[in-house]
């Protein structure tokens, strides 16, 4: 009996690609992708408990146990720079998430084609800016001596601020263009969760006399509500990993500001830049990816129990 | 033969490439010169990835201030030499001295080509840069001494804004690199330290963490003097690289440490009447030669034709004729040579060479050309090429020796992380040494500086004793 089920559900496998042969055809290079960088890496995570030899490989490398590991959790660094990266991406998920939701409510809300869609592409455009383009910009914005910030300071008649010797202020300055770069393209999913939301509900809204708040209270929200749950758990899976090209794009070297912005992905930078040690570095990158494995695996746990709509699996 | 190198092509570097690969054919070397770069930002890692994938590519290019040879070498990432160049090239041998033969070995064995570049000459020169043409302008001098550098740069820069609103800055190479200038001025002067300032050994084989010495107190003391005295960008820590670099090649600069234009360059970014003066303070005290191999080429160990490197290798360096054309491309097409060893290079629509390879990664000096550009005399340039070493250079004890940081590498990790953040704004004058340095201290010694300075200072110990 089972063995039957097991085949039907093969032969409608088969046949589901028979008809819609045109769809997986778009997933393939999805799924070339996954299998090759998803799963033929996996077998390398073994070098996070050797010391790696390039010539011996992955199969004659002496097994070193859990050694590579030492150089993180031995560091005194270790506590303020995981601290550092659930800090920034708490505030990262939680204020990129209020931003696309707030800008998707607002786009929806514009009538007019054309400038809803220069509305749409200005909100884009940064999400295109590399990091380094992005820190020409901030510098321009932020430096002590012409940047326009401190000329308004100056111009007011107040002394310039030194924004790169000031470390408490960076972590806002972090999320604000960290916000600032994604909160576009983000909303482009809540929009389509928007889009799709039956104009039936709000005809009878109107109907019963609700005002346009009223109706994004409780009509929108609630049925955004299962994206923004799905989308936040798989931000919360990688809440361990740090941006790094943001932060070393920002941030780089300078050590006053790396008090509060060192993550555990420039921390580790700093410390294999010069050994060039691959085990080392896989040996943190096991340590990001099964942390954020419980946090995705707790988190859908919670969903599940209060919200079920918005578990992944 | 697979050459990978950091950068980006030139616009015609298929055409030269393929004169290249012609000659080779003509001159009945087998192989097939193919230029692979890589860029900059993804160097490391990238070279890293190739070399543990298995990768086979049979030339890289090793950068000692990047990943050390030693690095590779204690994961068996390179090929060892000495038989190679034995059976296939023998004449390399003779073209580089001893002791760059001597600084390309690990553990007995040879695992790298050195580059005949002539910075080899090692960072002991120091130079410190000034635009000659404004010093003279404003009736200045050539500082001499630190001193007359902290009374003449506030003067310079003042006078400077004065006449044209803006504000210039001194620079150093790197914010990471030691400002090596100022330490010919100390009395303990010759001794070694290292590119990224956690290493100095004195003459006498003693090792010391750098920041613990009286002379890295002293640099930090000088470069916050000018930093308080705002001769020093407010916000170097942060300042672009770009923006650093334009400012020293459009000559908006008080003072290079170890780094500044030339003045061909100044002249051909349209700076009229500039005039450069690049020299070491307190020149007749001795020059040190350390670093000997600050660049070199190797053969990786996934290589299948480890001859093929050398090969390439040895035919480039065994003619000025093979060597312009690698550097160079086709004469005519791509550059014009200017007398014996002038060459002017043919650029393209947006004024940028069709084709040009960087020479500091596989020059070898004595078929050196200048750039037409070059304003200095024909003398100048003979003993340029000449005389790489001054009369009075002395060696380090430490020429040759190469730390291997495997014993202590969670020390040596967290050393290297905690150095930004510790050591590095007190390096750079940002922070006083006063008000910071107990606390980096700290910080130091609880990433374990001393387990790592112990070490080295027994591998130093061993190898001195080795080359008695």
């Amino acid at each position: 009996m089972k063995q039957k089920t097991q085949k039907q559900k093969k032969s409608g496998l088969l046949r589901d690609i028979r008809r819609n042969k045109l769809s997986y055809l778009l997933m393939l290079p999805a799924g070339i992708y996954t299998l090759l960088f998803g799963y033929c890496t996996l077998p390398y995570i073994v070098i996070a408990f050797q010391n790696y030899n390039y010539t011996k490989g992955i199969f004659g490398s002496e097994f070193v146990g859990l050694k590579n590991f030492e150089f993180f959790f031995r560091s005194n660094r270790a506590a303020l720079v995981t601290f550092n990266t659930v800090y920034l991406n708490f505030f990262f998920i939680v204020v990129g998430t209020l931003a696309s939701v707030l800008l998707a409510l607002l786009l929806n809300e514009i009538r007019g084609k054309r400038y809803l869609k220069v509305t749409q592409s200005m909100l884009l455009f940064p999400n295109f800016l590399s990091w380094i383009i992005v820190n020409y910009i901030v510098f321009a914005m932020l430096s002590t001596e012409y940047g326009w910030i401190n000329q308004i300071i100056k111009s007011l008649g107040h002394t310039p601020v030194s924004l790169y010797s000031s470390a408490d202020a960076w972590p806002l300055i972090l999320v604000v263009v960290k916000t600032w770069k994604s909160a576009g393209i983000n909303s482009v999913i809540y929009m389509a969760t928007i889009v799709g939301i039956d104009e039936s509900y709000y005809e009878a809204a109107k109907i019963d006399g609700a005002t346009k708040l009223q109706q994004i209270r409780y009509i929108t929200m609630p049925l955004l509500a299962l994206t923004i749950c799905i989308l936040t758990l798989l931000a919360i899976g990688k809440i361990f990993y740090g941006d790094f090209q943001m932060i070393y794009s920002l941030v780089g070297d300078n050590g006053i500001l790396l008090q509060r912005t060192d993550v555990i992905d420039t921390f580790v930078y700093r410390a294999l830049r010069q050994t060039g040690d691959p085990s080392g570095a896989m040996a943190v990158g096991l340590y990001q990816a099964a942390v954020g494995f419980v946090l995705v695996f707790g988190s859908n746990f919670i969903a599940k129990k209060y919200f079920p709509g918005g578990a992944i699996f | 033969m697979r050459y990978y190198m950091p950068g980006a092509p030139t616009t015609q570097e298929k055409e030269a490439t393929a004169a290249i690969n012609e000659k080779l054919a003509a001159d009945g070397v087998p192989i097939d010169f193919t230029p692979m770069y890589v860029p900059w930002d993804q160097w490391t890692n990238k070279i890293n990835l190739m070399l543990s994938a298995g990768d086979e590519f049979e030339l890289l290019h090793v950068m000692d201030d990047y990943i050390p040879i030693y690095a590779y070498v204690s994961r068996d990432g390179l090929t060892p030499l000495d038989e190679l160049i034995e059976e296939y090239a023998p004449a390399l041998k003779d073209r580089f001295e001893d002791i760059l033969w001597k600084c390309a070995t690990v553990e007995g064995k040879i695992y790298a080509i050195p580059d005949y570049w002539r910075d080899n000459s090692g960072d002991g020169e120091g130079q410190l840069n000034f635009r000659l043409d404004k010093l003279e302008e404003f009736g200045l001098s050539v500082p001499t001494t630190l001193d007359e550098v902290l009374e003449t740069l506030p003067v310079l820069q003042q006078k400077w804004e004065e006449q044209d609103g803006e504000k210039r800055y001194v620079y150093e190479h790197s914010v990471n690199r030691c400002p090596l200038a100022l330490h010919r001025t100390y009395d303990t002067w010759p001794y070694f330290t290292s590119q990224d300032g956690l290493f100095c050994v004195r003459q006498d084989g003693t090792a010391q963490l750098y920041f613990t010495t009286e002379e890295f107190k002293k640099d930090c003391e000088f470069m916050h003097t000018l930093y308080t005295q705002g001769l020093i960008h407010p916000d170097v820590l942060n300042l672009p690289a770009d923006t650093r670099r334009t400012a020293l090649d459009y000559g908006d600069y008080l003072m290079g440490i170890m780094t500044g234009p030339t003045e061909s360059t100044l002249l051909a970014n349209g700076i009229e009447g500039a005039r450069v003066s690049s020299k070491a303070l307190e020149p007749e005290k001795p020059y040190l030669r350390n670093l000997s191999l600050l660049n070199a080429n190797a053969v990786p160990a996934t290589c299948k034709n480890p001859q093929a490197g050398l090969l390439f290798l040895d035919w480039m360096y065994s003619s000025q004729e093979n060597q312009d054309l690698v550097l160079y491309g086709i004469p005519g097409t791509h550059w014009n040579p200017v007398g014996d060893d002038q060459y002017e290079l043919i650029k393209g629509e947006d004024n940028k060479p069709l084709y040009q390879f960087d020479s500091w990664m596989i020059e070898y000096v004595p078929y050196h050309r200048f750039s037409v550009d070059d304003v200095s005399t024909e003398e100048e340039r003979a003993d340029y090429v000449s005389n790489i070493y001054p009369d009075n250079t002395v060696d380090s004890v430490m020429v040759g020796f190469g730390f291997n940081s495997e014993p202590v590498k969670v020390e040596y990790a967290n050393l290297q992380a905690e150095y930004t953040t510790a050591i590095l704004p007190i390096k750079v004058g940002v922070v006083s040494y006063e008000e910071g340095f107990e606390s980096a201290m700290e910080k130091m010694r609880t990433a374990g500086c001393e387990a790592v300075i112990a070490e080295y200072q027994k591998q130093l110990t061993d190898y001195i004793e080795s080359q008695k």
